[in-house]
């Protein structure tokens, strides 16, 4: 399969953070999402792969091109949505329009209509005024109306009432079907990847935790639950996110360690929301009982 | 080349329902008011900076993520901004000598009220004036003020670039600060004659020196900006977005 992201050994560090080894794919055809709590590098990461930040080391590539010195021809063919606008708020959807046209060879004003008309955006109306879902539909044909064959988005979700999510959506699935194509979307609402993504990457205090296919990640983790005498050291060492309370234990558990486990112990499969919620208690370290003793 | 002027048009564009209706409209009244002798052109040189200043520092940093999502390079971006602003000033420099010239031509000035006859008549004739300016003076003082806005406007965009826009505030008024406590002491200096005329020290006499004047400051006003530019495209090259 022809990858059209792929980053390798990717480093930036930032007063207080950094992105350590970032190393991911994306195949063509294939919606990624990038998951990951709020400050684990998703941000950093788009912004490194659109050379808006500069990195300590690693390489980015986009259409097999570099991204920072092709970065020009990449981004004639990117499409971006942030999540928020990037446009001048006193500007009118028709402005936008006359803006951004010169700066892309393949700009298609009739495509743009047309998405801006599917969409129901008021043309003369000052973007600045438009709502949330509105203003993430403007970006979105903007990405469109280019012929872009990548499409990043970053937290395009967040804020959005269930509505707007839902028809987001539609329009990613939608976009994929032509199979050359491809998208990376960060997010926090898990929801989302499990609806539509294709591959996941999950971001975890700047370096990537888990990357590969959704089933991929849904089969190799499972949540366990029982009693917390069931367990022996060294299987309980192999725990994530183990939590003791009085009647029991809960973790998660990769699939490859499940085999050790006594059958008396309940096992459940894991969604992307319940893995996140894990990996971020294996880092506070809560392996302890509800009154404070290990 | 074609990037920097896709740029410029970006920013035209931006500003275009912003400041552009209002400079233009000023512009048209100082040509009207022109014709009747009246000599408000002399404000053109600064409505350049009323045009793309206030977008430039009012600009939100999101705003800035559109120079990421564009493909264009950060120096045409900067380069526009630049070449955008030192333009439109020499634009405003050569409207408001075209129009100071169609001012002190014109016969038009008779149909004013005698007031506001004699306040405009000050300012293009030296029968007018205490000081004896001609408008050949007035023009050479009018390039002269074009320069020192161009040095004024080099110099805060390249700390708005470098430092940002909240810091470039604090420059701006100092900036114009030491612009007026400069602009006191030559006055000061000059009342008790140790500087025995401000107009010698800042126009010289013959028409020739006039000419040399007004194209050396020109070429000083250019190259000002040109070195702003490098400075500041050195200064900001591994800036963020």
């Amino acid at each position: 399969m022809e990858n059209i992201l792929e980053i390798t050994g990717l480093s930036k560090s930032y007063e207080g953070f950094s992105l350590r080894d970032v190393t991911f794919s994306l195949p063509k055809g294939y919606i990624m999402g990038f998951v990951g709590q709020n400050g684990s590098g998703k941000t950093t990461t788009i912004r490194s792969i659109l050379n808006m930040a500069n990195i300590d080391s690693g390489r980015i590539s986009i259409f097999g091109l570099d991204s920072i010195k092709d970065t020009i021809a990449i981004k004639e063919r990117l499409g971006i949505v942030f999540d928020s606008l990037y446009f001048a708020d006193h500007l009118n959807v028709k402005q936008i329009e006359k803006q951004l046209r010169p700066f892309y060879k393949k700009w298609n004003s009739e495509e743009f209509s047309r998405r801006i008309k599917s969409f129901e955006l008021p043309e003369n109306k000052r973007v600045g005024t438009f709502s949330k879902g509105m203003k993430m539909k403007l970006m979105v044909a903007a990405a469109l109306s280019h012929d872009a064959e990548l499409i990043i988005l970053d937290e395009p979700t967040s804020g959005l009432d269930p509505v707007a999510r839902d028809e987001l959506l539609d329009i990613l699935a939608e976009y994929i079907e032509d199979e050359n194509r491809g998208v990376l979307f960060s997010t926090h609402i898990t929801a989302d990847v499990e609806r539509i993504a294709d591959y996941v990457t999950i971001l975890h205090a700047g370096r990537v935790w888990f990357t590969g296919t959704k089933d991929e990640l849904i089969e190799n983790y499972s949540i366990i639950k029982g009693s917390e005498s069931e367990l022996s050291p060294e299987l309980k060492g192999k725990l994530i996110g183990f939590h003791s309370y009085r009647n029991g234990f809960d973790a998660l558990i990769s699939a490859k360690d499940i085999s050790g486990i006594p059958r008396s112990v309940e096992t459940e499969k894991a969604s992307i929301d319940e893995i996140l919620v894990y990996i971020a208690k294996e880092d506070k370290n809560e392996r302890n009982t509800e009154n404070g003793t290990l | 080349m074609s990037e920097i002027l896709k740029m410029v048009r970006f920013d035209i564009g931006n500003v275009s329902t912003l400041t552009l209706p209002y400079v233009a409209g000023f512009i048209v009244l100082s040509a009207v008011l022109a014709v009747f002798g009246i000599p408000l052109c002399m404000l053109c040189l600064i409505a350049p900076l009323c045009l793309f200043a206030p977008a430039d520092l009012m600009s939100k940093p999101t705003l800035k993520r559109i120079y990421g999502v564009l493909p264009v390079s950060r120096t045409a971006a900067l380069t526009a901004s630049f070449a955008e602003m030192g333009v439109s000033l020499f634009i405003g420099e050569v409207l408001s000598l075209l129009m100071y010239l169609v001012c002190s031509v014109t016969t038009l000035y008779r149909l004013l009220p005698e007031y506001i006859r004699d306040i405009s008549r000050s300012l293009v004739d030296p029968q007018y004036n205490n000081a004896g300016f001609s408008a050949a003076d007035y023009s050479v003082l009018m390039v002269e003020v074009f320069a020192l806005l161009c040095l004024l406007t080099a110099y805060l965009k390249m700390m708005t670039e470098i430092h940002g826009a909240d810091t470039s505030v604090r420059y701006m008024i100092s900036a114009l600060s030491a612009l007026a406590a400069a602009a006191a002491a030559v006055i000061i200096l000059s009342k008790r004659g140790i500087i025995t005329s401000v107009k010698s020290l800042l126009i010289p006499d013959s028409s020739g020196g006039k000419w040399l004047l007004c194209i050396a400051v020109n070429i000083i006003s250019a190259a000002v900006f040109l070195l702003s530019h490098r400075y500041t495209l050195a200064k900001t090259s591994d800036y963020e977005l």
